[in-house]
């Protein structure tokens, strides 16, 4: 069943809507098919006599070319089942998202990335991508996030993605005055010191150490919140995060940064997350709900990962 | 080149060698010396608290005299002055901190004896003080330890032991658990017998 992550009454009540949606997609196909046909007459006449034509002729390269665009351009029949599909994407994450206890909006405020840039989060990009706004609580800790990508262009002009994730803002139980900075590793040509004008901070875990770089505008204050158990903490979010393929990339999966009385954490997941349904298949088997909640349950599970609703000094 | 000229090159680089580790030394002690006074700062925020709970104490706790008087002293022996480049000081006023620590949480667990005492706000809201000061001491004292791990390698590993002799740079000792009760693993079953 969809939404198995869902109890019971909520899981029958997304089943229903979701038949009742599929049905809406189905005709929708249907009726695409139908306003296409006469187009697709009239390409075929031209592919007809096309081929009527002897192929040396210009006649037939002519004909041949304007069936194949005529074939092509029926596929602004389509045009109704994409706005149809935003619509049910928009219901979908409303509903699961309300269901999960969140609340959803498709546009991030601009300001929301500010302190992300400032706090020196974020790649260097000159497109971006912000959607999927999501405000909430994971039992006492109040979080805020959003779905971002980054786009730069290389030497040959093309486009590349340079992040494609989640951006958390999640509120720190601990208090605290200064900035420390939480980054991956890159290697070491790759090493680059952060934004924010702080002090490289040595820690005890190994293997915290080889994962991650801290700088902190305060050594005492980087390891009041740095605390063993929450670097074991880090190691394990890493394992939990990603998958192998993501790690080996070499792309930075994760930095975080207590300031401001909060804990802003970037996650390069390289996968889009809070699927989007496809127009091609059946929305009660492609298990889209399923996946989503197991993406807004990683909101949940970092927060209880990092143990961030705890008082006490570990 | 002539032999003259190679000893001249040595020279110097022995010389220059033997700044830089100089100039290494005394920045590893400087920075021990700011771990220690991150340290006292969190160390005073804890002290500060006493006066009032022992004032409020000696109304309740007729009987804990020796525990209260116990308290004070320890606090002024904490406040003491000491020279921050002298080990064996470091030593002492680290002791004096542990004494003190160990002496006020005796305190908040005997006070759970005086519903009276346990229930005044005072003592509440000194007792999440006390808890949320013991993060910051914890963090202040694992600053200090990788401070006085870097001094001490440089101290002690040659050639920085003949060059921290003529700089007068000595080892430090370490903010550690002495109690050696409370390294051993916790003996559940003789707990719950």
């Amino acid at each position: 069943m969809a939404g198995q992550g869902l109890d019971q009454p909520h899981a029958c009540e997304i089943e229903t809507w979701l038949a009742e949606q599929e049905e809406q997609r189905r005709q929708l196909w249907k009726n695409a098919f139908r306003n296409a046909r006469p187009t697709f007459f009239v390409a075929a006449a031209l592919f007809v006599a096309a081929l009527a034509r002897t192929p040396s002729d210009i006649w037939a390269t002519v004909l041949m070319m304007s069936s194949m665009a005529v074939a092509v351009s029926a596929i602004r029949f389509i045009d109704p089942l994409q706005k149809w599909r935003d619509r049910h994407s928009a219901e979908l994450s409303s509903r699961v998202f309300a269901r999960s206890g969140f609340s959803w909006a498709i546009d991030t405020p601009s300001e929301f990335l500010a302190p992300f840039e400032e706090l020196g989060l974020l790649p260097e990009y000159e497109r971006r991508l912000l959607h999927d706004y999501v405000t909430g609580s994971v039992g006492p800790v109040r979080v805020e996030l959003t779905e971002a990508a980054f786009f730069i262009k290389n030497r040959e002009n093309r486009e590349i993605r340079k992040f494609l994730g989640l951006l958390i803002k999640y509120e720190a139980s601990k208090p605290f005055s200064g900035v420390t900075v939480i980054r991956e590793r890159s290697g070491f040509l790759g090493a680059t010191p952060p934004r924010v004008a702080a002090d490289r901070v040595y820690l005890e875990d190994k293997n915290f150490e080889d994962a991650f770089d801290v700088y902190s505008t305060d050594q005492v204050e980087a390891r009041y919140l740095v605390t063993p158990l929450f670097m074991e903490r880090m190691c394990l979010l890493r394992k939990v995060a990603y998958d192998f393929e993501a790690l080996i990339a070499d792309t930075r999966p994760i930095h975080a940064v207590f300031a401001n009385g909060h804990l802003w954490i970037a996650l390069d997941l390289q996968r889009g997350v809070f699927a989007r349904p496809s127009i091609f298949t059946d929305l009660r088997l492609n298990g889209d709900v399923d996946l989503f909640l197991a993406d807004i349950g990683l909101i949940g599970d970092i927060a209880k990962i990092l143990n961030l609703d705890a008082k006490t000094k570990v | 080149m002539q032999f003259s000229t190679i000893l001249l090159v040595l020279a110097a680089v022995i010389l220059v060698g033997g700044y830089v580790w100089y100039v290494s030394l005394i920045t590893r002690r400087n920075e021990v010396r700011e771990a220690m006074g991150s340290i006292d700062v969190q160390l005073r925020k804890r002290f500060d608290l006493l006066p009032n709970i022992v004032a409020l104490a000696q109304k309740f706790m007729t009987h804990e005299r020796e525990l209260l008087e116990g308290l004070t002293a320890l606090r002024s022996k904490v406040a003491e002055p000491y020279a921050k480049d002298d080990p064996a000081a470091v030593a002492a006023h680290l002791e004096a901190s542990r004494a003190l620590e160990a002496g006020m949480m005796r305190f908040f667990a005997v006070a759970e004896n005086y519903p009276e005492l346990r229930s005044a706000e005072t003592v509440t809201r000194a007792q999440e003080t006390f808890e949320e000061v013991e993060g910051n001491i914890a963090a202040a004292r694992r600053f200090y330890n990788s401070a006085v791990t870097r001094l001490n390698n440089a101290v002690e590993i040659f050639p920085g032991s003949i060059i921290a002799r003529f700089a007068n740079v000595q080892p430090f000792p370490f903010y550690e658990v002495e109690d050696a009760a409370a390294r051993e693993p916790v003996d559940v079953n003789k707990l719950m017998a």
